[in-house]
């Protein structure tokens, strides 16, 4: 249908400044609309006499600068058109650094455009339409985005195709016969939540067969661990309190193509977390990441109900997820996290089934680097995957164990050899290198001159490994990260504006305190990234960022030995044994295979344990 | 139903205190309250400013007007009554009844037609009272209530000589006499003269708004016996006027529509001046509806821009009363003053000591 067109007067109630509604003239002018642009310096009352003296007029919008007393020069100036008989028939607008909703209210306009505001953005209201598409920019909050769509997964390195083809094959056949008290539980879940009974009846008693004392006290007698209680139902209804996004400062978005952002919360209490999250949302983050406690996942078996504590990590429970899935803005992208620990495939149940988007799964660093018996974990991350499958569920493949001091291309086999599981279990995975100053990287001296050549490289080597979507992390810019808050979101920055140059899919990043919080961190402090982020983003627009050729030659090299140490573990025979050796990452390198859960795997015939 | 509008010659100067004084009073008399208001009222912080706001507090039975996303941002309980066809930069707003009490914040209708429309919405609610809390130093929409009070002080200005010279102008304006005869209460819409010779001339604008209005209204004056100016009058173009037209006014009648009309321009300096000269001269200035000014409600409070923020600041709240007191013809209230029960007397439509 044809947009009317419409008639706009712009009055800067300024004495010089008027560039602001000059960028909207022209938006308004280029979709067919009249408007007249009054000269700065004008009384108020000169701009009511030039009201009068024109016809048809029906939009009013108002620029000024505010300042103490010019909101009375303003709200005066609405008197005036009042008084004048004007009023009836026009919208009066007003726009400027530090217009609100309620100071429009006050001075008594109809609407208040506040910092940020597009020129797109006034022509939609005058228009009375929505935004689109277009005019949102890609991957805003009118969409929420498939990060793997338009990936074939095909390996350009057939040799590592190979390689991955024997270990994958071995991995299949040495988990067909066993199972794990967490792949029963996750069966269990999964059976309760389709029947609906939660864990109650007849699902209760199977569930708690398989958990730790804890769990089975939780559900008996009501007992919680130390720090952790149950929310009250008042708390939960104050939720209903809190004000709409539209009632948030929105950031401007750019309209350029750029990586999905995901924020990583878990403050231990999931009101607090939706609290962050929805000032995430409104400071343009695309996808939020649920952090759980660690020692959480050491139990055999979750926790329900409403709960918070004051550690680290926000517990996974059934109601603790779906509370915060109500509370997500329906484009936002929703990752649940099942990469350690002993309840990886139930997690992955949960989290399909509360409606999440990804999650995240990772055999190798769970057993290098999280503590895990290699043989348990990799059972559950078999299962884990095909709950992924089953739930449509794409996974990043996180590389972490870089931080124990596990050099990149020994992840990096561990990583291509999680995508290729995948994709026999018909999973998607989005690998996700570390964009960090690692342990190995500070021995080695890779970025003694610059944080850019390596970081390129890992991206490099990756794109010529396998058409496959990347997602660094977690997050991005680990260990560059100090105290001060500027420098911390100054170096989260420049490394999403690297990632972005480098043409990813998504990043991680972390709140500009989250490295040394030593506690809560603060929701101001995520601002101060995103934020950070988006003025980088803008700053380098389609302009890029360009690597020397070190990080070339780092990329051959990376490839060169990601086929080596694939060729050693095809050899071995065995993906377990290889993490019990240490062939994806040693004690001379800082990975410890784990423990948890050693001893626990049970033959699927007989129930009996391996 | 009384209606009476809170309006301040500049903001800040405890328009919102004197509602919540005036509210507190109608409920120890039990009465049926209605409240709304042209702005954004009872908010935490002011958002010029970022001092502290006065907030508002309802008792049980309170109707309000206010933005619908506003009435989760207080504590009170409410119920909505109906949804109004009326928006502001908020929102919808709507009619809602109080049913716990507590704090809410007040962002009603923006302009005169809404305000009337909600003014309807409380009398079929059965509103004994009905407050409109102000905005800035905003008059527009305040025409069609009962009666005004004003509040003013430091915030106006710290200077108590010039704060009582404005006040002596508002007074003034406030005082001027109803228009009675057929000439004076000619209804045009436009500015006209009615000539000497029965004739009328009438000119395109309703307000005088320009320079070169004011000098062809002022080449009619010597052949006019009545002035009509409905529509605003800026201090500066009225002294102009004065200036080009001098003695002729002698024996002639200016008429304005309302005492608002001379007050918007907030060029109260020029409009004293200007009053003072025509009638000193044996002009006659006249309003065709009055607002009555029920009393005046001071605030020794400013803001103070120090040091990169607003800082709050007094001035000698006794000797700003005791000045504006020897001025004015309405009570002068000082709304901390606990000596003296002020209330507003539905019945009698006046301010009342209790």
């Amino acid at each position: 249908m044809a947009i009317k067109r419409k008639k706009i007067l712009l009055v800067p109630l300024d004495p010089v400044h008027d560039m602001g509604l000059k960028l909207i003239r022209k938006a308004l002018e280029d979709n067919g609309h009249s408007t007249i642009l009054l000269p700065p310096g004008m009384k108020s009352y000169e701009v009511v006499e030039r009201i009068l003296a024109e016809r048809e007029i029906k939009f009013i919008l108002v620029s000024r600068t505010l300042g103490y007393r010019v909101g009375e020069l303003l709200a005066q100036f609405v008197d005036l058109v009042e008084a004048s008989g004007l009023r009836e028939g026009v919208t009066l607008l007003v726009g400027g650094m530090a217009v609100r909703p309620e100071l429009a209210a006050e001075m008594g306009f109809d609407v208040g455009f506040g910092p940020g505001t597009t020129p797109e953005e006034v022509v939609a209201f005058i228009e009375g339409r929505s935004l689109t598409s277009r005019e949102k920019g890609k991957g805003t909050r009118g969409e929420k985005r498939d990060l793997t769509q338009g990936f074939s997964y095909a390996y350009g390195e057939k040799e590592i195709e190979r390689r991955l083809d024997t270990i994958v094959g071995d991995i299949m056949a040495w988990v067909a016969d066993k199972t794990s008290p967490g792949l029963e539980r996750a069966r269990i879940r999964y059976q309760a939540l389709q029947k609906g009974t939660g864990c109650r009846g007849e699902f209760r008693e199977k569930y708690l067969g398989y958990c730790d004392e804890l769990v089975v006290q939780h559900y008996a007698d009501g007992v919680l661990p130390a720090q952790t209680r149950s929310l009250a139902p008042d708390e939960i209804h104050l939720l209903g309190q809190y004000p709409n996004q539209e009632g948030l400062p929105r950031v401007a978005e750019l309209g350029i193509d750029r990586p999905d952002i995901f924020i990583q919360y878990g403050t231990g209490c999931p009101l607090m977390d939706i609290m962050h999250i929805k000032t995430c949302e409104a400071w343009g983050a695309d996808g939020v990441v649920h952090f759980d406690p660690s020692g959480g996942a050491r139990i055999e078996g979750l926790l329900g109900g409403y709960l918070t504590h004051t550690e680290d990590g926000t517990l996974l429970t059934w109601e603790n997820l779906r509370l915060i899935k109500n509370f997500l803005d329906p484009n936002t992208l929703w990752q649940v996290r099942a990469h350690r620990g002993l309840n990886t495939p139930e997690t992955v149940v949960l989290a399909g089934e509360a409606g999440a988007d990804l999650t995240k799964i990772n055999m190798a660093y769970a057993s290098l680097g999280a503590g895990m018996d290699p043989a348990r974990i990799t059972v559950d991350g078999v299962e884990a995957i095909r709950w992924a499958a089953h739930y449509d569920l794409p996974f990043d493949v996180v590389t972490n164990e870089e931080l124990s001091g596990v050099p990149a291309h020994k992840a990096f086999a561990s990583m291509l050899i999680i995508t290729h599981l995948a994709l026999q279990l018909g999973g998607r995975a989005i690998l996700q290198p570390l964009f960090c100053r690692s342990p190995q990287v500070m021995v080695q001296g890779q970025m003694k001159d610059n944080y850019i050549d390596y970081n390129a490289a890992k991206i490099l080597a990756l794109r010529q490994i396998i058409d496959a979507p990347l997602w660094p992390g977690a997050p991005i810019g680990f260990l560059t990260h100090t105290e001060d808050r500027v420098q911390s979101s100054v170096t989260t920055a420049l490394h999403a504006s690297l990632a972005r140059s480098l043409g990813v899919e998504a990043i991680s990043i972390a709140s500009s305190d989250e490295a040394y919080a030593g506690g809560p961190i603060a929701a101001a402090s995520r601002v101060d990234t995103l934020r950070a982020t988006y003025e980088a983003f803008r700053f380098f627009g389609s302009a890029g960022i360009q690597p020397t050729p070190r990080a070339r030659e780092w990329a051959d090299e990376l490839i060169t030995e990601v086929v080596r140490v694939l060729t050693v573990v095809a050899n071995s025979g065995s993906f377990v044994q290889s993490l019990y050796r240490g062939l994806l990452g040693g004690p001379e390198e800082g990975a410890y295979p784990g423990r948890v859960g050693k001893g626990t795997l049970l033959r699927k015939e007989t129930g009996r344990n391996v | 139903m009384f209606k009476v509008a809170f309006a301040g010659t500049a903001k800040n100067t405890g328009k919102t205190t004197a509602v919540m004084y005036f509210l507190r009073q109608a409920a120890i008399r039990r009465e049926r309250v209605g409240l709304t208001g042209i702005g954004y009222d009872g908010e935490v912080f002011d958002h010029l400013t970022g001092l502290a706001k006065p907030r508002i507090e309802c008792q049980v039975g309170c109707i309000i007007v206010t933005a619908k996303s506003c009435l989760d941002r207080g504590t009170a309980s409410y119920k909505i009554l109906r949804d109004l066809p009326l928006y502001n930069a908020l929102g919808q707003l709507s009619l809602s009844e109080i049913v716990s009490p507590g704090r809410v914040v007040i962002a009603g209708p923006n302009s005169r037609k809404d305000l009337e429309h909600a003014l309807d919405a409380f009398r079929r609610a059965r509103c004994e009272l009905v407050l409109v809390d102000g905005a800035f130093g905003r008059l527009g929409p305040l025409v069609g209530v009962d009666g005004l009070i004003m509040a003013t002080g430091a915030a106006r200005n710290p200077d108590i000589n010039d704060l009582v010279e404005e006040t002596r102008t508002l007074l003034h304006v406030f005082a001027l006499p109803q228009a009675d005869s057929p000439e004076e209460m000619h209804p045009g819409s436009t500015i006209s003269l009615a000539l000497r010779d029965g004739r009328r001339k009438r000119f395109k604008s309703t307000s005088l708004l320009s320079e070169s209005l004011v000098t062809k209204i002022a080449r009619a004056v010597p052949t006019a016996q009545v002035i009509s100016i409905p529509g605003v009058v800026p201090g500066e173009l009225l002294w102009l006027l004065y200036q080009k037209v001098g003695e002729e006014f002698a024996g002639k009648t200016l008429v304005f529509s309302d005492p608002t009309k001379l007050l918007l321009s907030g060029n109260y300096r020029d409009i004293g001046v200007s009053l003072d000269r025509f009638q000193g001269i044996g002009g006659r200035v006249v309003v065709k509806k009055k607002i009555p000014l029920l009393a005046l409600v001071i605030n020794p409070f400013y803001p103070l821009w120090l040091k990169n923020s607003f800082r709050k600041a007094f001035i000698n709240c006794d000797i700003l009363k005791q000045a504006l007191a020897e001025v004015s013809g309405v009570p002068v209230i000082d709304v901390k003053d606990t000596q003296q029960n002020y209330y507003l007397d539905a019945g009698c439509r006046e301010v009342r000591v209790g």
